[in-house]
C-alpha cells in the first residue's frame, strides 16, 4: 500500500516526487524531477492495472489530464486491436519476466491512435514484494510513418530495379531494344526513369550510328576486297590477253613494225625480224626510216615524205601501196631487195595520234604470179591472133582475086568465114582487155586532146562500117572552139567506138539507121552523147545493160555475135579514168548513150598496160 | 623497083604479105628470123623493112636495135613493126618508143591491102 500512497503524495506534489514514495532513499527528488519532466510519457499503475501516476508528457500523449487518468485501467489506453496482445503477450510478460519492451498501438481521448513503443517494468518495495508496474512511452507514429514510408520506398525502388534491371543488363549487352516503362504515377524514379530512357535513346542512336558506321566499314571493306578480287582477276586476264595479243602479233605472217608520231621504232614481230634481218632489240628506238629504206622499181631511194609511213602519219589516213601499180622495196640488213606491199595505219588513242602500225608483206610471189600471168596472155594473144592473122589474110586475098576470080557463092562463103575470124579477134582483144580492167592494171594516160578532131579520127575509122550499112550520121558540136582536154585517147576511143557500132548495128536492120553524134560542153564537163533510132532496150533489162556477158533478148535476135563485153567494157573505162557513162532508151524507138568527162579531164592511173 | 624485107618466121604470114607485095610489084626478100634477118638487111639495103617481134634465134626488136646502131643507113631505115603481142608487153612499148619504129602495126586488126596503103605512104608512093 505505501507504493499507493507514494503515488498518490507524487500526484500532490508533481514537480518533486517524494523519495520515499519512489522507495528510494537516495536522490529521490531529482529521480522524481526527472519522472515528471521526461520526454517520455511515463505512467504507474498498480498491480491490477489501474493508473496511479502518469507524468505531463503522458497526458500530451493520450489526452487525458492526470486526474481523468488515475483510476482508468491500462486497457482503455489500448487500441482494440491491441487488447489480445496486451493481454496474452505484454502484461503476463511483466508480472512474471519483470518487464516488456515492444510496440503497441495507443488509443487517445478523441479515440485517435497512435503508435507507441514502450518499456514497462514490474515495480518492487523494498523487500522486492511486487507493487505495480511502471512504464515508459515513445510515441513511434511519426517513426512509423517514416517506416513505412521506407519500406514503401524500398519497394518502389526494388519493384522499378526489378523492372530495370533487366533492361540495363540487355543495354549492358548492347541491346537497346527495349526501353523503360514510365508508370503513370510520378515518383521519384519518374526523373530517373526518363533520364535513363533519355539515356537508352542516346546510346540506342548512336548504337545504330555506330552500327552503320560499322556497317558502312564493314560494306567498305568487302567493297575493297571485291575490288581486290576483281584486279586480281583483271590483272590475269590482262596478262592473259597481253599473251595472246603478244602471241597473236607474232603469230601474224605479216611483217608489224609499231612507230611512234617521230617514226621511232617501237615494235616489230617475228617476221617482220626474220624479213628484215634486223633483231627487235636492234631495231627499237632506231628511226624506221633511216633503218630500213625503200627504193622503187628502178632502184631510187623512195625519199621519207613519200614513204607509206609519212603520209599516213602525216594525213591521218590509212595508206597501202599496190602489189600490182608501182612496187616498192625494203632493203634489209643484209641490203637484199624484197617486193613489199605496205599498209600502215596510224594509231590514234582518246583522239590523239600516237604513232602507227607498218603492216607489210612479201610480194615476191605476188609479183611471179603477175608476171607468169602477164606472160601468159601475152603469149595467149600471140598465139591466138596468129593462126587468126593468118585466115584473115588468106581470104583476103582469096576475095581480091589473087588466086583467080571468084564466082559469087564462093565470095559469100568467104565473106562468113572472114566475119567468124574477125568475131573471134574481137572476142579475143576483148577478153584480154576484161582482164586488164579487172586486175586494176589498166593505165589512164591522159594526154591534151581536141576532142572534136578526135571524134572526126574515130568515124574516119569506122567509115567501112558506116559504109556497109549504109546509116547515116548526124553531128552535133558547139560552134565555138572546144578547148582541149585531158584524156586517154585509146580508152575514150575504145568506149566511143563501142558505143558507135552498137548504134549502127542496132539500128540498121530492115531500115536506114539514123544517128546522131554530139559534144557540148558545160560548166561541169564534156558529154559526148551517141544517139540512135535503134531497137532500144526493154524496161526489165535496162539495168543489166552494163553487166559483163549480158545481151538483151531483141538484140540477140537481130545480132547472134555479140559477145556482150561492149557495154561492159565501156562502163569500167570510164569509171577507172574518173569519168561516167549514162544511157536512156525507149524500146522500139531508139537509144541515147552519154560518155561525160568532166573539166579537168580523165583521172590519170598507173598501170602497165593499155588497151588493146 | 622498090626492094622490101620481110621478117616473119610464121611462114604462112610470110608467104601471104609476100605474094601480095610481089603483086603489088615490090622487090621482096624474106627472112625467118632476127639474125637473118639483120644480116640480110645489112647487106642488101631494102627500102622499107617489115619486122615481126617474136622470133627464134633473134627477135625482132633485138635486130632492130642492132640494125639502128649499126650505122646511119640503119639508123634511118623505115621499119614497121608487124605484131600479135598485145601492149602488155612493157619491154616492147619500152623498145617502141626508144628504137622509133617507122610503124606500129598490130597483124590481127589489119587487113593486107592497110598494109600496103602504109608501105607506099611511107616511100612516098601513095
Amino acid at each position: 500500500m505505501s507504493l499507493l500512497s507514494t503515488i498518490h503524495s507524487n500526484q500532490s506534489q508533481p514537480q518533486s516526487p517524494s523519495a520515499s514514495a519512489a522507495g528510494i532513499s537516495l536522490g529521490g527528488k531529482v529521480i522524481s524531477a526527472a519522472i515528471a519532466n521526461s520526454i517520455n510519457a511515463i505512467a504507474i499503475t498498480d498491480l491490477n492495472g489501474k493508473h496511479m501516476y502518469v507524468n505531463r508528457s503522458w497526458e500530451k500523449m493520450w489526452g487525458y489530464s492526470r486526474k481523468e487518468a488515475i483510476e482508468m485501467m491500462i486497457p482503455h489506453m489500448v487500441a482494440e486491436e491491441e487488447l489480445p496482445k496486451l493481454k496474452k503477450e505484454i502484461l503476463p510478460a511483466i508480472m512474471e519476466k519483470g518487464g516488456y519492451v515492444g510496440e503497441s498501438v495507443g488509443l487517445r481521448k478523441n479515440k485517435s491512435k497512435f503508435s507507441i513503443s514502450f518499456s514497462a517494468s514490474l515495480i518492487r518495495d523494498a523487500k522486492g514484494k511486487p507493487v505495480g508496474t511502471m512504464a515508459s512511452f515513445i510515441d513511434i507514429t511519426e517513426l512509423k510513418k517514416k517506416e513505412e514510408k521506407i519500406i514503401q520506398f524500398a519497394n518502389t525502388t526494388r519493384k522499378h530495379l526489378r523492372t530495370i534491371i533487366p533492361i540495363l543488363q540487355k543495354i549492358a549487352m548492347g541491346d537497346f531494344s527495349e526501353s523503360i516503362k514510365i508508370p503513370e504515377k510520378e515518383d521519384e524514379f519518374t526523373e530517373l526513369f526518363v533520364a535513363l530512357n533519355l539515356m537508352i535513346d542516346d546510346l540506342k542512336e548512336s548504337n545504330v550510328e555506330l552500327k552503320k558506321n560499322s556497317q558502312n566499314l564493314k560494306n567498305s571493306i568487302t567493297a575493297t576486297q571485291n575490288i581486290l578480287h576483281d584486279f586480281r582477276i583483271e590483272k590475269e586476264s590482262l596478262a592473259y590477253a597481253n599473251a595472246k595479243y603478244g602471241a597473236l602479233l607474232e603469230s601474224i605472217g605479216d611483217g608489224i613494225i609499231a612507230v611512234d608520231t617521230d617514226g621511232i621504232i617501237t615494235f616489230m614481230n617475228r617476221v617482220a625480224e626474220d624479213m628484215l634481218g634486223w633483231k627487235l632489240q636492234e631495231a627499237i628506238g632506231k628511226k624506221l626510216y633511216d633503218l630500213v629504206p625503200i627504193v622503187d622499181d628502178k632502184n631510187n631511194v623512195v625519199p621519207t615524205v613519200n614513204r607509206p609511213i609519212s603520209i599516213a602519219l602525216s594525213t591521218n589516213r590509212s595508206t597501202t601501196t599496190s602489189t600490182t601499180g608501182i612496187v616498192y622495196y625494203y632493203i634489209t640488213k643484209y641490203k637484199t631487195k624484197i617486193p613489199i606491199a605496205i599498209m600502215v595505219t596510224p594509231v590514234v588513242l582518246d583522239g590523239k595520234n600516237i604513232g602507227a602500225i607498218d603492216v607489210f608483206r612479201d610480194i615476191r610471189r605476188e609479183k611471179e604470179i603477175d608476171k607468169a600471168k602477164t606472160e601468159f596472155v601475152s603469149l595467149a594473144s600471140h598465139q591466138l591472133r596468129t593462126p587468126l592473122t593468118s585466115i584473115n589474110w588468106y581470104i583476103e586475098m582469096l576475095q581480091a582475086g589473087d588466086a583467080g576470080k571468084l564466082n559469087d557463092k564462093q565470095k559469100e562463103y568467104l565473106t562468113e568465114v572472114y566475119k567468124g575470124s574477125k568475131r573471134t579477134i574481137r572476142l579475143i582483144n576483148d577478153l584480154l582487155n576484161v582482164s586488164r580492167l579487172e586486175t586494176g592494171r589498166l593505165r589512164v594516160k591522159p594526154v591534151s586532146t581536141d576532142l572534136i578532131a578526135f571524134i572526126g579520127e574515130i568515124l574516119k575509122e569506122i567509115q567501112p562500117l558506116i559504109k556497109e550499112t549504109d546509116c547515116q550520121i548526124s553531128l552535133d558540136f558547139p560552134k565555138n572552139p572546144v578547148p582541149k582536154v585531158n584524156v586517154d585517147q585509146g580508152l575514150l576511143r575504145q568506149t566511143v567506138v563501142n558505143l558507135l557500132t552498137n548504134a549502127i548495128h542496132y539500128s540498121s536492120i530492115g531500115k536506114k539507121g539514123q544517128l546522131k553524134l554530139s559534144l557540148a560542153v558545160s560548166e561541169k564537163e564534156y558529154t559526148i552523147a551517141v544517139a540512135d533510132n535503134g531497137i532500144g532496150i526493154a524496161k526489165e533489162v535496162l539495168n543489166q545493160i552494163f553487166t559483163k556477158f549480158f545481151r538483151a533478148d531483141n538484140a540477140r535476135e537481130i545480132i547472134a555475135d555479140g559477145n556482150g563485153l561492149g557495154l561492159y567494157l565501156a562502163k569500167q573505162i570510164m569509171e577507172s579514168s574518173g569519168c561516167t557513162i549514162e544511157f536512156e532508151s525507149e524500146l522500139g524507138k531508139g537509144s541515147t548513150f552519154y560518155v561525160k568527162i568532166p573539166l579537168s579531164g580523165m583521172k590519170p592511173k598507173e598501170g602497165r598496160i593499155g588497151l588493146e | 623497083m622498090n626492094k622490101i624485107l620481110v621478117v616473119e618466121d610464121e611462114a604462112p604470114l610470110r608467104t601471104a604479105i609476100h605474094d601480095t607485095l610481089v603483086n603489088e610489084k615490090f622487090d621482096v626478100i624474106e627472112a625467118t628470123n632476127g639474125e637473118e634477118g639483120l644480116r640480110s638487111a645489112l647487106d642488101t639495103h631494102p627500102d622499107l623493112i617489115l619486122l615481126d617481134v617474136i622470133m627464134p634465134v633473134m627477135d625482132g626488136m633485138t635486130m632492130l636495135k642492132k640494125l639502128r646502131e649499126s650505122g646511119e643507113w640503119g639508123k634511118h631505115i623505115p621499119v614497121i613493126v608487124l605484131t600479135n603481142v598485145g601492149s602488155d608487153n612493157n619491154k616492147m612499148i619500152n623498145d617502141v618508143t626508144v628504137l622509133e619504129p617507122s610503124y606500129y602495126f598490130v597483124k590481127s586488126d589489119w587487113r593486107l591491102e592497110g598494109l600496103v596503103i602504109k608501105i607506099k605512104e611511107l616511100l612516098m608512093l601513095a
